[in-house]
């Protein structure tokens, strides 16, 4: 039994893709950049037990057609949130450590667009850029936005 | 045993590094989690720190397979002092060791599941030259999760 009806699992896949992205820059990081991730969770309403941590979470989308195929290709434009915490609430907001991890992410993103080129999905643009609370973790630290396109092609029934 | 009582036990383990030699103020001589009356009292060592665990506890993440929460407790302190001058150092020296401990103290090293200790607030609780006592709370927030439903 599937997870979605259809073949098409844009939303699950781009979360897939954008964490193990995250993960890679993880490792990449470990050793040779301080502040560094130590792992990352696949959504923000998650316990975190050390820091730093990132969270990569779906916020909303919009689809357009693109064009007709075998099946008919829409076009879907998503907006990601990827955070960087750094405590739990009360504890020091460290703004340079946040903006630091948010520099690495930004610059990650930006040199891996092309998410997974096989299923023709990449990163539009790394957007935004706050410091704040986040409820959902109980946590203080930093969030980007990441636009996300993914071409799909719907077999017609 | 639950994680919860686990966290308590390695707690109360973990105040007893609390010494001149680990670069402390005081060195904490013993640690009960029992509250006593003022005339029990002379039947422990002092500096004494009494562990209240029956603070507020709050949920503040569920996952669906993990719960982190916050444990609000209490650092009770005890002092003994020849005249109030004498006691209002020693208060201020275990006031002052207790917060260095919230500050310097890692953890995950208390207990694995534990990932927060911060400091609330701290004051004076009593203090008594007739019996040549005084005494402090430290208010202390835990953070600690569980997984598994091991609560």
């Amino acid at each position: 039994m599937g997870y979605v009806y259809g073949s098409s699992d844009v939303f699950d896949d781009t979360r897939d893709s954008l964490v193990s992205l995250m993960n890679t820059l993880t490792t990449t990081m470990s050793g040779s950049t301080t502040p560094h991730l130590e792992t990352v969770q696949d959504s923000h309403n998650a316990v975190i037990a050390s820091f730093n941590t990132a969270s990569v979470d779906f916020i909303g989308y919009d689809s357009f057609p693109s064009g007709l195929d075998a099946g008919i290709i829409t076009e879907y434009d998503m907006s990601w949130s990827v955070r960087v915490h750094t405590g739990y609430i009360g504890s020091a907001i460290d703004t340079q450590k946040i903006t630091r991890l948010m520099d690495s992410v930004k610059n990650y993103l930006n040199t891996n667009k092309m998410i997974a080129q096989s299923s023709n999905h990449r990163i539009i643009a790394v957007t935004g850029g706050s410091i704040g609370e986040f409820t959902e973790s109980y946590t203080v630290g930093g969030e980007l936005y990441v636009n996300v396109v993914k071409r799909e092609s719907h077999v017609q029934e | 045993m639950s994680t919860r009582h686990n966290i308590k036990a390695g707690l109360m383990t973990s105040l007893a590094s609390i010494t001149t030699g680990n670069g402390y103020d005081i060195t904490v001589k013993e640690i009960t989690d029992k509250s006593e009356s003022l005339t029990d009292l002379k039947h422990y060592s002092t500096p004494l720190i009494t562990v209240l665990f029956l603070g507020d506890e709050t949920q503040l993440v569920n996952d669906g397979n993990n719960y982190l929460y916050s444990w609000d407790i209490t650092l009770a302190g005890v002092v003994n002092g020849r005249n109030e001058s004498d006691l209002h150092e020693n208060i201020s020296k275990l006031i002052s060791s207790l917060k260095k401990y919230i500050h310097d103290t890692t953890p995950t090293g208390v207990h694995t599941n534990l990932t927060g200790i911060q400091f609330l607030t701290s004051r004076l609780s009593f203090l008594n030259t007739t019996n040549q006592v005084a005494g402090s709370d430290v208010d202390v927030r835990l953070i600690y999760y569980v997984s598994g439903g091991d609560f």
